[in-house]
């Protein structure tokens, strides 16, 4: 029988281009770009909510929100910011580069993959259509905390449904990275040649699979309390505000390592590279992930010191005390590799260095409210704001931002520009420290967090103006890395594979890499083979 | 077999992998769901003097047991569908995953005939929400497995199991959770509370 030989060419059916390609697509680069644009634009909502707030709080007796306005722009700026901005940069990141980091072709199951991310902005936007409702959005905080989260207008089912979609497209996406890191690596790229940022999406995955269902719980309990009349946080009935609290923080902690594992990733792949050394203990890395990953279920009672609801302060304050010993060493582990290294201060380093010495602040006062005896007299202050706020701003988005300037020649095929990096650094730096540093000093002088005006008899006037100007400072960096993107991304293509002398297998594919990822691939013999490749090619070269 | 049809078959082997993967995370991930429900009922009942409190009549565990037995049996079914599948068996596959969806469906019409006259409403304090949203979350988690079932079993029907054999494995997994969930709501919602009002 003759059989004609169909050319794959000729069957291939041709590629959708335009805006369709991007609706549609299932191709993991792609999807990781979505990632970032989507978050982005719910980075200025975020940002526009936070501005409002420091305008209101700038003096004493603002008169730039209500209350009630103030409620809903506190509420949706840290909804937003955690579950629309900080976790989507890091899953676009992940679907980036997870994939090339193991020589993958996509993620495992494209499809789902799509769907987790057009779960988000569906998410988002529930949330945020509360503002269109009668009574206007959520008010009742990003905690949510019970009874008054029950009382709540329609704003608030609509910021409860609208985080079960984003919920449900977590732990999609976080079924989707465990599968695919765990199913689909190159061959010879061993659990243990995994580089970093790999290793910190894998821990993020398993805290989202295990703990995002527990506050999805907590949602229908709250919900249901609302709109069923069941009796879950109503003490009067047999219930406990303790259940809204307990699902919440069982969620919550983790959350909070959700945030900046990822981040922790990136900044220990930026540090070796620009040291020009290998990571001082990769394992070390490792293990301190999957310790901070395990102890972070742990902790979450640490939120409810003062309400006299928490079996032994002792436990949850020593098992909070005891996770800081494998971030210490991951900040020694990142110092190490910087010791004695030929570092160089490009803008990714920079951002890298800046993430160090910010999450470092973060870390230290986060070390005071594990103490109960101190967690009692700055709990609910300014001091937990300016705590969340270098950990999650200083940490996550300097990291975040760190991994911008490194991987954007290899996704745009374009350089980011060194000079208006370098303003946005310094701006968001100085920026930063004026908003949130004061933020302390109002938290010991007793101001508490989550008012919308204070008496100007207390005295905390000057430092709130100091945070308002430094937060329109941030807004201000913010702008420049925008136009430095839109500026770079009009420029030729001039970014080659490996730009920095990379170590990992995103830098052994063109910039930005094609459809199918890989031409070749290196031989994987240790957690740098693009090093090993450029070493071996060195040689040859030296040997003719 | 040629070396391009033997990156084939490992890459298929891998796929599969993949799926049975995904679906025991997924079952990870459902299982923290229930957990949370199960940690507010242990919470309240240690913080209760009586329970189930003075409120709650007696429940009647006459449906319910017959409803349980009937998902047990389910579980037995599905592991022999699986077994068929295994064996590239895919009319054998069809017909132990049809039982097991018939016995699906009378679980779930049981256990709805089993919760008439309870006598109390989801209103009626705290066991009242934990009763209904737990033991109502967990039916809609049998109702989407009789989905899943009614998938994998087209697929034996048009003879893909005979060839591949991760969509039995799914629906195994997922199908063993469902009869654990069950079990469990019987004994913490059923079993215990007759046993505490009777004892």
């Amino acid at each position: 029988m003759a059989v004609t030989e169909v050319r794959p060419e000729a069957a291939a059916p041709a590629p959708r281009a335009g805006l369709l390609s991007w609706l549609t697509t299932t191709d993991h680069k792609k999807i990781g770009i979505l990632y970032l644009i989507n978050s982005f634009s719910f980075f200025v909502i975020g940002g526009i909510l936070a501005l409002l707030m420091r305008a209101q709080l700038a003096r004493p007796n603002g008169h730039v929100l209500s209350a009630h306005a103030y409620n809903q722009a506190c509420t949706l700026h840290g909804t937003i910011m955690i579950f629309l901005v900080i976790f989507p940069l890091l899953a676009g990141f992940g679907n980036y580069f997870v994939p090339l980091q193991i020589g993958a072709l996509d993620m495992a199951f494209p499809r789902v993959n799509a769907l987790s991310f057009w779960l988000l902005p569906v998410g988002g936007l529930t949330i945020l259509s509360g503002f269109l409702v009668k009574g206007g959005a959520a008010a009742a905080g990003w905690t949510s905390y019970v009874p008054l989260s029950v009382q709540g207008k329609t704003g608030q089912d609509l910021w409860i449904l609208g985080l079960m979609i984003v919920g449900t497209a977590s732990i999609l996406g976080a079924i989707n990275f465990i599968v695919t890191i765990l199913r689909l690596r190159a061959p010879g790229m061993s659990l243990t040649r995994m580089p970093i940022f790999t290793w910190s999406t894998l821990s993020t995955s398993f805290l989202v699979v295990l703990a995002a269902p527990v506050l999805t719980a907590g949602l229908i309990m709250l919900l249901s309390d609302r709109r069923f009349g069941t009796s879950f946080f109503d003490p009067v009935h047999g219930g406990s505000v303790a259940h809204w609290l307990n699902t919440f923080w069982f969620f919550g902690h983790p959350e909070v390592y959700m945030l900046v594992l990822g981040a922790w990733g990136i900044v220990s792949e930026i540090i070796p590279v620009f040291s020009g050394k290998p990571l001082f203990s990769h394992q070390g890395v490792v293990l301190a992930f999957l310790a901070i990953t395990g102890l972070s279920f742990t902790v979450w009672a640490h939120h409810m010191f003062t309400t006299g609801l928490v079996p032994s302060l002792s436990f949850f304050s020593a098992t909070t005390e005891l996770i800081s010993i494998p971030t210490g060493v991951l900040f020694w582990i990142w110092l190490a590799t910087m010791w004695r290294g030929r570092i160089r201060l490009e803008l990714p380093m920079l951002f890298a260095c800046g993430f160090v010495a910010m999450f470092l602040i973060g870390g230290i006062d986060g070390v005071w409210l594990a103490s109960p005896a101190m967690d009692y007299s700055i709990h609910d202050t300014f001091w937990v704001v300016a705590h969340i706020h270098y950990v999650l701003f200083g940490g996550a988005i300097f990291g975040i931002m760190a991994g911008m300037y490194y991987w954007f020649p290899k996704m745009a095929g374009r350089f980011l520009s060194k000079k208006l990096g370098l303003w946005h650094f310094w701006t968001m730096f100085v920026g930063f420290n004026l908003t949130f540093f004061p933020m302390h000093i109002l938290g010991l002088k007793g101001m508490p967090r989550r008012i919308a005006s204070y008496p100007a008899d207390k005295g905390w006037g000057t430092l709130n103006g100091i945070a308002t100007l430094g937060s329109f400072l941030i807004a201000i960096s913010i702008l420049l890395f925008f136009i430095n993107v839109f500026v770079s991304l009009r420029k030729p293509r001039t970014a080659p594979a490996d730009p920095w002398q990379g170590d990992t297998l995103e830098w052994a594919t063109s910039s930005p890499p094609p459809a199918h990822n890989f031409d070749t691939l290196p031989r994987i013999r240790s957690v740098r083979p693009v090093y090993d490749a450029r070493m071996a090619s060195t040689a040859e070269e030296g040997g003719t | 077999m040629s070396e391009r049809d033997l990156a084939v078959e490992r890459y298929a082997s891998r796929r599969s992998s993949s799926s049975v993967m995904a679906m025991v995370i997924f079952v990870a991930s459902e299982s923290m769901f229930f957990m949370a429900f199960l940690g507010v009922y242990a919470s309240t009942y240690a913080s209760q003097s009586v329970w189930p409190p003075p409120d709650v009549p007696l429940l009647s565990i006459g449906f319910p047991t017959a409803a349980v037995a009937v998902l047990l049996v389910s579980g037995a079914t599905i592991a022999l569908a699986l077994r068929a599948a295994l064996r590239r068996d895919s009319r054998w596959a069809a017909r132990w995953i049809g039982a097991t969806m018939v016995l699906a469906v009378a679980y779930v019409v049981l256990s709805i005939l089993g919760n008439r006259d309870l006598g109390f409403g989801i209103h009626q304090g705290i066991f009242g929400s934990l009763f209904y949203v737990t033991t109502g979350l967990a039916l809609a988690h049998v109702v989407g497995g009789i989905v899943l079932l009614a998938m994998v079993g087209s697929q034996a029907l048009s003879g893909e199991l005979a060839i591949r054999r991760d969509p039995a494995q799914v629906a195994a997994i997922y199908w063993s959770f469902v009869v654990a969930l069950g079990v469990v709501v019987y004994v913490v919602f059923f079993l215990l509370v007759s046993s505490a009002v009777t004892g």
